[in-house]
């Protein structure tokens, strides 16, 4: 396997650099590989973006991992995103790229193959996200021919839960890379390229390549309905966080995916590599605008809102500032329990949101960086809560940072297993731990995460590797993605993380999860095993 | 008349590039999306739709080509 190089680029000396890393072989890709650098580069405060060895040559293998402190948490963050950054990335003659220093001024980095450029990105400032994106592709590079990554406005306005935009319609959701690029004064990055590679065996990859093709045609489910076909479950077990987590049972039929999509999308497109295309597009009064369960459901029902057509105006907006749907629902819903707002009217809290943006009065400061944790607030440490209540894992799994989404992390779904049967704490925690193993494998593939009954098969991985001439055997395939989580867990400990230190709001606590309310006391047993026996003995 | 590869039905297009991808294996034996005889790319930024451009001085009537599309953009006709 060749060594696999990364672009430095540092904005304070606006240099580059171009290594490669013989001793990063062995981890595989992805999540090992930029983890791995992240610490090497840690005193720096660097973000890393990565692909993976299979990145953009099979199917399904079209994300990229960031890793990088979050300004909402302070702590280590992980975060993927689709579109075709990871395509492009390898077409440069990059696994990734390494962002070092912050610039004097807002800045524009292109990167095409060995010509990289600095120039001055402040006619972007001010912007709404899209028409950031227009005016990138008006000035630069052909539409389709190259990533393009922005932030939006919210982020240089300092506001934590900024989500990095790419290719206009997927992001890097989660932990505020946005904001984290703001910081840094980077503005816009584009990534082009037009190399090739070799196939190292062109039989075994044309096996490899149909067998994944064929599996991922199976997803027509995820295709036709996007991620939002989830909340139909979650409205079944009645775990969808509705007025602010007063209940957990969805009104009514037309938030679900189907007429969703019957009223409001007018499109579906894929990442790059994808068969499947789960990423859907609602056509509003402007523009075309991704939406996705978690957006939906923090936009939709957390306010008290269930019709698409209001949910799209929301949508909307946090789009053009630039702002994270589900923080942005997470502090609406909390504004409007604590003011005693009414539940339901968008046009109150799209009003909030312009106030929350402009950042004026007292309240809207206090929302600037995060989502704080306050008794009535949906925050967890920082971040706004996915609003899936399903119940203990769900909860476990984001407040202990074992992955900030439903597709880095189980325990959305095993708390689907316990919806009958009663488990022990210490198992619970046991089967939450085991679970991110495989997942820690499939995002050093860096597969898609929505995808995980095949990128989390060791067989298929090791097929894949084969076949591109890198020749891992199974043992070090799981070894090391055992390795790449313990290091994770290593370097949010370095950067303050601390399991006894997570505070809870007590409204998970008061209402009806799927597994009834859930009991405090045990929950704190559980964050304490965690501590106990898998984060600090490792340190 | 020789048959080409015709983009028929690209209001379809999710701008998976697979195409692409398969395109530069079968022409030139190599993983790349570009280099072979079809690139696709946005129509216009903000719109989420593709078109195909083909240089039809090559050959084009791959059907692995075709087949691999999975919206089913594209036909096999005589050009």
């Amino acid at each position: 396997m060749v060594a696999p190089t990364f672009l430095q680029l540092n904005l304070t000396s606006r240099t580059f650099e171009v290594k490669s890393y013989q001793d990063l072989i062995p981890r595989i890709g992805g999540l090992g590989w930029a983890l791995a650098l992240y610490e090497q580069f840690f005193e720096e405060e660097p973000i890393v973006l990565a692909g993976g060895p299979l990145s953009a040559v099979f199917p399904g293998a079209s994300k990229t991992v960031a890793v990088f402190r979050s300004p909402q948490t302070g702590f280590l963050a992980t975060s993927f995103a689709g579109g075709n950054l990871a395509r492009f990335l390898r077409a440069a003659g990059y696994q990734g790229l390494v962002i070092l220093g912050r610039a004097s001024s807002p800045t524009m980095a292109t990167v095409d193959e060995d010509k990289i450029e600095f120039t001055d990105a402040s006619r972007f400032l001010g912007l709404e996200t899209p028409k950031v994106f227009e005016l990138v592709s008006s000035s630069a590079g052909v539409p389709g021919r190259q990533s393009v990554l922005a932030t939006g406005p919210a982020a240089e306005k300092g506001i934590g839960y900024s989500p990095l935009y790419v290719d206009e319609f997927f992001s890097f959701p989660r932990g505020g890379l946005g904001r984290a690029f703001a910081s840094k004064n980077l503005k816009v990055l584009t990534v082009a390229g037009e190399k090739s590679e070799e196939i190292a065996d062109e039989r075994r990859y044309r096996e490899v390549f149909e067998s994944l093709y064929r599996k991922l045609q199976g997803h027509r489910d995820l295709a036709q309905l996007g991620t939002l076909r989830n909340l139909a479950v979650e409205k079944k077990i009645s775990a969808v966080p509705t007025n602010n987590l007063a209940e957990s049972s969805l009104l009514g039929e037309e938030l679900l995916a189907p007429s969703f999509a019957e009223k409001m999308a007018a499109r579906r497109i894929s990442c790059g590599g994808c068969p499947v295309g789960c990423i859907h597009l609602l056509k509003g009064d402007k523009r075309f605008t991704f939406y996705d369960y978690e957006s939906v459901a923090a936009l939709g029902p957390l306010l008290g809102i269930f019709e698409p057509v209001r949910v799209a105006a929301l949508l909307e907006k946090a789009w053009g500032l630039g702002l994270d749907p589900v923080c942005l629902g997470t502090v609406l819903a909390y504004l409007t329990e604590t003011e005693k707002l009414n539940f339901g009217n968008e046009e109150t809290y799209l009003t909030l949101t312009d106030a929350l943006f402009a950042g004026r009065e007292p309240w809207a400061r206090d929302f600037r960086e995060s989502v704080p944790v306050y008794p009535k607030s949906l925050g967890i440490t920082g971040l706004g809560f996915l609003p899936y209540f399903n119940g203990y894992a769900s909860l476990l799994s984001q407040v202990l940072f074992l992955g900030a989404t439903t597709e880095e992390n189980r325990g959305f779904l095993l708390d689907l297993d316990l919806l009958e049967r009663e488990i022990d704490p210490a198992e619970l925690v046991n089967q939450l731990v085991e679970a991110q193993y495989p997942k820690t494998l499939a995002e050093s593939l860096v597969g898609c995460g929505y995808l995980a009954s095949v990128f989390e098969d060791p067989a298929t991985s090791f097929s894949a590797l084969q076949a591109l001439g890198a020749e891992f055997s199974h043992d070090h395939l799981q070894k090391t993605a055992r390795d790449t989580f313990r290091q994770k867990l290593i370097l949010q400990h370095r950067t303050g993380f601390r399991p006894a230190d997570v505070k809870i709001p007590e409204k998970f606590f008061q209402v009806p999860s799927p597994q009834g309310v859930l009991e405090k006391e045990k929950f704190g047993r559980m964050v304490q095993i965690y501590g106990d026996k898998f984060y600090d003995p490792i340190q | 008349m020789p048959k080409i590869l015709k983009p028929a039905r690209m209001e379809k297009c999710t701008g998976c590039g697979l195409c692409e991808l398969l395109a530069s294996r079968l022409t030139k034996g190599k993983l790349s999306y570009s280099g072979s005889f079809l690139q696709i790319r946005k129509a216009s930024s903000g719109q989420p739709y593709f078109k195909a451009i083909i240089d039809y001085g090559q050959k084009t009537d791959y059907p692995e080509v075709r087949d691999i599309c999975p919206e089913n953009c594209y036909d096999i006709e005589e050009g």
